[in-house]
């Protein structure tokens, strides 16, 4: 698998295979996050969500406190849509603990509201 | 007012240069025009900064709320938001009169020196000669991220994206994740504009296509965008009989940004027209004294680290300018080869302590080369690598104690004819 790596700027162009011992062997890379990136994409990829949540005055804006399955990215979507606004917030509250139970947090980034 | 630094905008760029001309001691007050600070990294809701500056990886808010953080912490610093810069005029004594305008009324504030820090404004369809109709739903890709992001609001259903830049990159998954169709990137280069990471996680992971050396050649519709058509670029011309229609309400522009820069216009300071912005001294001083340069509106940026980095640099020397510690000396011009655009800055103080970061960008893609910095006969820096492309900004540290009567940089192949 070719694949480039999004772990910074850089975007090193990685190489990942199974050697016959059916390790995950990653070359190109010239980090060790990138080599844990490349790993990680084969098994089950990766990914932080960012979006935002409308309110009566502006938005919110959200992310996962760190990366959720791939896989999962609409599915994480529509349950931020789908939960109910409170009154207010303030960077750094939680807006959903354990989003679809994969142990990530949905935090608040920024209130939008002028 | 009074002041000694005046910092014009708040974004990364100005916070970073506010912060540090109040650590040379310097009353320093930044102006903004917004209601608050972070400019435009408060719409970049989307992770990937800080990696450099802070070793994590952070969204927009999160970035510039660290920043501000340390500015509310900074001593003799005053924030106005809301608060427009409509004239700068000097005295005869050499201090600037900067005119502000804000909700309280208007004032002139009194700087020794001023630092600009307004960013970009993107380049719109008029710029880039867009054929067609002049009906609603063309947006350029910044405009929609603000919509989107910051007023909650949708832009379209069915969306076309002209130009490849980051921006442009980023909001395609944005306006996918809000539930549009994104039905393609058309770049009119043969290469993408934005960073190879963007191409992966936000076209390939939603299967956007990227239409490479392709374009839009006109805009359909009466009130709204109806479809564009698009053609394959040979040799820069379309070829109009591979011409496509496709249907669309909606069509995004990510061609480009240009410096803000029409309040300096009256000062006639040295242009760098590659830029579109002023030739720069090490202090990033323009060739007027006491006029600082530091972000976007000195040249375009990939990373807001740079950015932060460069506003460090402005703000320190601008502080000292104002206290009256900053002379200038006998500048050599950097010189380059034809393959490197331009460097910022443009001048440099040959001897002294310390390195001077040296920003420049290639002309296309180079493969297996090394980037060599040159004084007198000697190779003073260098930087092999394996690929350089047009859309990287490279950086090069110099020491300044091996600097002699000039300087060149050049880009050698490694591999030896």
């Amino acid at each position: 698998m070719d694949i480039i790596c999004i772990r910074c700027p850089i975007g090193c162009h990685l190489h990942i295979e199974k050697d016959k011992n059916n390790n995950v062997v990653v070359t190109g890379n010239s980090c060790p996050r990138g080599a844990e990136y490349g790993k990680q994409e084969m098994i089950a990829p990766m990914r932080t969500i960012t979006t935002i949540k409308a309110t009566k005055k502006g938005t919110i804006s959200l992310r996962t406190s760190k990366d959720v399955p791939k896989k999962l990215y609409f599915e994480i979507l529509k349950t931020i849509k789908d939960e109910p606004l409170k009154n207010s917030y303030k960077p750094n509250d939680i807006f959903i603990k354990n989003i679809c139970n994969t142990d990530a947090d949905i935090t608040v980034t920024n209130v939008n509201e002028n | 007012m009074k002041t000694d630094v005046l910092v014009i905008g708040g974004g990364p760029a100005g916070i970073a240069s506010a912060i540090s001309a109040s650590k040379t001691g310097a009353k320093t007050t930044i102006v903004e025009r917004e209601y608050r600070l972070g400019g435009i990294l408060n719409q970049c809701i989307h992770n990937g900064f800080g990696l450099h500056y802070f070793g994590v990886e952070l969204t927009g808010p999160e970035y510039a709320q660290r920043f501000i953080k340390m500015l509310e912490d900074c001593e003799n610093v005053t924030i106005k938001c809301n608060s427009s810069v409509t004239d700068i005029s000097q005295d005869n004594n050499g201090e600037y009169n900067v005119q502000v305008t804000s909700p309280n009324g208007f004032e002139i504030i009194k700087a020794k020196s001023i630092i600009l820090s307004m960013g970009c404004r993107e380049r719109p369809a008029g710029a880039i000669n867009l054929v067609g109709d002049r009906c609603a739903g063309i947006f350029s890709a910044g405009c929609a991220q603000s919509i989107v992001n910051l007023q909650g609001k949708m832009i379209g259903k069915r969306i076309v994206i002209l130009g490849s830049g980051d921006i442009g990159l980023i909001m395609a998954r944005r306006l996918t994740c809000e539930g549009a169709k994104v039905l393609g990137v058309y770049e009119i280069m043969d290469h993408c504009g934005g960073l190879a990471r963007n191409v992966t996680q936000c076209l390939l992971d939603f299967d956007i296509p990227l239409h490479l050396s392709t374009t839009v050649t006109k805009v359909l519709g009466k009130k709204r965008v109806r479809g564009v058509t698009v053609a394959p670029v040979e040799m820069g011309k379309p070829i109009y009989e591979k011409e496509e229609l496709i249907k669309c309400d909606t069509l995004l522009l990510s061609v480009g940004l240009i410096p803000e820069t029409e309040l300096l216009d009256k000062f006639n300071l040295e242009p760098l027209p590659v830029t579109s912005s002023f030739a720069v001294d090490e202090y990033l001083q323009t060739s007027k004294d006491g006029i600082f340069v530091a972000g976007n509106v000195l040249h375009v940026n990939d990373l807001v680290d740079n950015v932060s980095h460069e506003g460090e640099r402005a703000g320190h020397y601008a502080g000292l300018f104002a206290q009256g510690k900053l002379t200038r000396q006998n500048a050599i011009e950097i010189k380059h080869d034809e393959h490197i655009r331009y460097t910022s800055p443009k001048y440099i103080y040959p001897g002294g302590e310390g390195e001077v970061p040296i920003s420049f960008r290639v002309d296309k893609e180079y493969r297996k080369v090394s980037i060599l910095v040159k004084s007198g006969n000697e190779i003073i820096a260098r930087k092999p690598a394996p690929v350089v492309t047009a859309g990287e900004l490279q950086i090069l540290n110099v020491e300044k104690s091996k600097v002699k009567s000039d300087l060149n940089i050049v880009i050698e192949s490694m591999i030896k004819e």
